[in-house]
């Protein structure tokens, strides 16, 4: 007879302890499954895709200049450095209007660009070669033409995905 | 900030518009959830820039002929007129020019600022009368809302008032009776003016008269108000009841005068006064008043 208040009492604990764990489960019931478009896809597409343009439009004006092995590498390693830059620093400019911002962020990276794109050209390359590393001026050139090219593609890409891989 | 770089920020801000590049920008940044770089849009730029000049106000007199030149401009043009009249007298001539402005609503808007730049009685009343023909009756009220709005000069604008009572006939004389309202004591002096309306006016200025009236003066106007209580017009007993919610239902009179109506015939009459919900808190203005006293004084 002294057991069943000690055995009811166990079976409250362990019912409010089920309680209290499988509270959680319930709070997660149902949840209701709002649609979204995933943007993943499409920000990899298009961010992969400009940079990759402007790599190769800088490859193309150095072709004839001296340069490190895997050239291509170490362009879209550099931007690793400089996208995150350009976003910090358009976090910076939001007081100013988006295009403006967008301009002076994009100028800024030109130069930065050009500079690394020089001193990769001339202390990351071998001497063996015989060519001539590019002059600063020229690696500001190309960096200039390849970003030109990235910011113009960047609309089109987006019309491009939107219409033929996003179906 | 010194008002040396406030007020190009602010003239800076007020001319900004969407350009699509931006707007494409915005886009994309919503799109992609790059919720760190929150762009203001082209509007809320505009809008700082409003506040701006509303803030800097007579400071911002060498911006005039900058928002001046906004008022050529139909998407800047009442804006500007929004800008210009916190400025003051020095802002009169361009707020002046833009009540013969083609567009309606800018005419509203400089006629409803008009009190703000004039100065000199004399000049306000002659632009003031060139609104008050205007075809467009916005601009006619306008007018007159503008003038019940100042509120802090009641020596210059009740006088406005009154003469435009006089002068002007149904909706442009109730609009200013009912303005008259909003000086509350400052306006004592037209309680003659306005009981003569309320007892002999016409149906568009009466109760207009009646409603400032218990603003103004409810002592004196409650003999008057318990007179359109006991009217055999409808109309007249509606009014008053709605008039007699401003007064402290402590006084038995008023209170057999809420009371009665529940079982008036007239719906429109007995609906409100069933309906609780509708009725606002009675307000303690007469509590020190000797109501039997008045209403004996005012009605036999």
């Amino acid at each position: 007879m002294k057991t069943q208040p000690c055995f009811i009492g166990r079976l409250r604990w362990i019912g409010f302890l089920a309680v209290l764990v499988l509270s959680g489960v319930s709070a997660q019931a149902d949840p209701i499954d709002l649609p979204e478009k995933p943007i993943t896809p499409e920000v990899s597409f298009l961010i992969g895709s400009a940079i990759l343009l402007e790599v190769i439009c800088i490859w193309l004006i150095l072709r004839r200049c001296r340069k490190p092995r895997f050239f291509i590498l170490w362009l879209i390693g550099m931007h690793a450095l400089t996208y995150p830059g350009f976003l910090g620093l358009l976090r910076l400019l939001l007081d100013m209007r988006p295009a403006f911002a967008v301009a002076i962020g994009e100028g800024l990276v030109v130069i930065v660009e050009g500079w690394l794109i020089y001193l990769i050209c001339t202390y990351f390359s071998s001497a063996k070669t015989g060519r001539a590393a590019p002059s600063l001026s020229k690696c500001w050139l190309a960096s200039l033409i390849g970003n030109l090219c990235s910011a113009v593609a960047f609309p089109v890409l987006t019309i491009i995905y939107e219409a033929f891989i996003h179906l | 900030m010194p008002v040396s770089r406030v007020l190009p920020e602010s003239l800076r801000l007020f001319e900004t518009r969407e350009d699509p590049i931006s707007a494409w920008i915005m886009g994309k940044s919503d799109a992609f959830h790059l919720t760190f770089l929150q762009w203001h849009s082209a509007e809320a730029c505009h809008q700082w820039g409003i506040a701006g000049f509303e803030a800097l106000g007579a400071n911002a007199a060498p911006a005039i002929g900058e928002l001046a030149g906004f008022l050529h401009d139909p998407s800047r043009s009442f804006d500007a007129i929004r800008c210009l009249a916190p400025i003051g007298h020095a802002a009169e001539a361009p707020v002046c020019a833009a009540l013969t402005n083609e567009s309606p609503e800018i005419r509203e808007s400089a006629a409803g600022r008009l009190a703000w730049v004039c100065d000199d009685t004399a000049a306000y009343l002659k632009n003031f009368t060139n609104c008050l023909n205007d075809p467009v009756p916005m601009v006619r009220f306008a007018a007159i809302r503008g003038i019940g709005a100042q509120t802090n000069r009641p020596d210059f604008a009740i006088p406005i008032l009154i003469e435009t009572i006089q002068k002007y006939d149904r909706s442009i004389s109730a609009m200013a009776i009912s303005e008259l309202a909003g000086f509350g004591t400052n306006a004592v002096g037209t309680v003659p003016l306005l009981s003569h309306i309320a007892m002999s006016g016409n149906a568009l200025t009466r109760y207009a008269a009646l409603r400032s009236l218990v603003a103004i003066a409810p002592v004196q106007a409650l003999p008057i108000v318990l007179q359109f209580y006991r009217s055999g017009n409808a109309h007249r007993r509606s009014a008053a009841i709605e008039e007699l919610r401003h007064y402290s239902v402590e006084s038995l009179e008023i209170q057999a005068a809420l009371e009665k109506p529940k079982t008036d015939n007239d719906f429109g009459i007995a609906h409100p006064v069933k309906d609780e919900s509708i009725r606002p808190a009675a307000t303690n203005e007469l509590k020190d008043i000797d109501i039997p006293a008045a209403t004996a004084a005012g009605i036999k």
